[in-house]
């Protein structure tokens, strides 16, 4: 991970969290500003066109609970995701229930990231939208794992506290997620023959 | 991950281009969350927890500095007063059973329990008779009136006992002492226990037994 794509440090989140937790609006701004886009970016994994939603229902939660809540700035992101995903699957509960189709979106964005026709296309891997739908298209438990740790930048412990998995599976799924991804065509197709060694193991 | 776990190449690509900082889209509703935060936001522990310390600090001092205080205002909740009651009553304060008639200032402290541990007649006649004067006025707590009628021998000779009871009483006296005592000029004693009340005998703040408070214990 290179220091262009450094998210903000949980250090640098403490002071904000401690002023949150204690009911300041504009250091709970400053905890959506540097987590949101990650969450969002995970409930898409999740919920698929409900992350905007599910994403507001999680920080309307966190509102709610913040006083309440003690530990470091790297256990608020735990429980931040934890509370997304609980989100995002009572969302989909909720939409099974309505007999639409919760994945669709996902479905959709996954079919055609496999696509043979589009593993063809010179596709713009930087375009974050894009990598997240490919991530999306993988089994769900891996897709998971990849966002939790790459995305949301959770450690192995952490993420197994959201995805209430044992270490060893979460490392186990991250390590499949990202050795399928780095064979996905749209990934493998544009590898350089001198970066053999990224190997996602 | 640690950003050394990341790969390099495509896939290395990838993943950066997943975890890049939050675009304008993505932070559009920023004004939104922050109004949710400003409704939803439930101050609970500290402040409670300051609330806990700050009422466990003054039943210290109520305890400590005597219970005319408690007695006086009569707001407190009963489990303070009977946890008051508990913890101050003397082990051999005897039940007063005396039947109506004329009342003794200085014997009627013996509590007939515990919830009446901190129970002043003197007082509480203060407040029944200012009651019956002024509906404004606070009235007696059920239990005190039940005291009341208990010493006084009946509801209907509450005010008679009480009229007799300060008119014998003299000021120093008629506030009789709790069971406990007042052992020191206390934090207990905020001196508005029940002024505005009487007229009669309240000599006013700080008041101290005028007898023994322990007659077990010389």
């Amino acid at each position: 991970m290179t220091a262009s794509m450094r998210r903000v440090a949980d250090e640098d989140l403490a002071e904000a969290l401690a002023a949150a937790i204690d009911g300041d609006p504009a250091a709970f701004a400053v905890l959506w500003r540097a987590l949101h886009p990650y969450v969002l970016r995970y409930l898409r994994v999740v919920c698929g066109d409900a992350a905007e939603d599910v994403a507001s229902e999680t920080w309307l939660q966190v509102s709610r609970d913040l006083s309440r809540f003690r530990g470091t700035a790297t256990a608020f992101r735990v429980w931040l995701f934890r509370i997304a995903r609980n989100r995002g699957i009572d969302e989909n509960r909720r939409a099974w229930r309505r007999h639409e189709e919760p994945h669709e979106a996902i479905d959709q964005l996954a079919a055609s990231a496999v696509a043979p026709d589009a593993a063809a296309e010179v596709v713009a891997l930087a375009d974050t939208d894009r990598a997240v739908g490919l991530i999306a298209s993988l089994p769900r438990e891996q897709a998971e794992a990849v966002m939790l740790r790459v995305v949301a930048g959770l450690d192995v412990a952490g993420t197994a506290k959201v995805l209430g998995k044992r270490s060893g599976a979460v490392r186990v799924a991250t390590m499949r997620g990202l050795r399928r991804l780095a064979e996905h065509p749209q990934v493998r197709d544009y590898r350089n023959a001198a970066e053999d060694g990224s190997d996602a193991s | 991950m640690h950003p050394e776990e990341l790969p390099d190449g495509r896939l290395g690509e990838l993943l950066r281009a997943a975890a890049a900082p939050g675009r304008p889209h993505e932070l559009a509703g920023e004004d939104a969350a922050v109004a949710g935060f400003r409704r939803a936001y439930r101050p609970v522990n500290r402040r409670r927890r300051r609330a806990i310390a700050l009422s466990l600090a003054g039943l210290a001092a109520v305890s400590v500095g005597g219970t005319a205080y408690a007695a006086g205002t009569g707001h407190l909740p009963d489990p303070v007063r009977a946890w008051i009651g508990e913890n101050d009553r003397p082990s051999t304060a005897p039940a007063d059973q005396r039947p109506s008639g004329r009342p003794r200032a200085t014997a009627t402290a013996g509590p007939a329990s515990s919830v009446t541990a901190s129970f002043v007649p003197a007082e509480a006649c203060q407040r029944f008779l200012a009651f019956r004067a002024d509906p404004h006025a606070r009235p007696v707590a059920a239990e005190e009136r039940q005291e009341l009628a208990r010493l006084a021998g009946g509801q209907p000779a509450i005010e008679e006992y009480c009229r007799r009871l300060l008119a014998v009483a003299p000021s120093g006296s008629a506030a009789v002492p709790t069971p406990a005592g007042s052992s020191g000029n206390g934090n207990g004693n905020k001196g508005d226990g029940n002024n505005g009340s009487d007229s009669n005998s309240n000599s006013g703040n700080g008041r101290q037994p005028s007898h023994p408070a322990h007659p077990s214990h010389p």
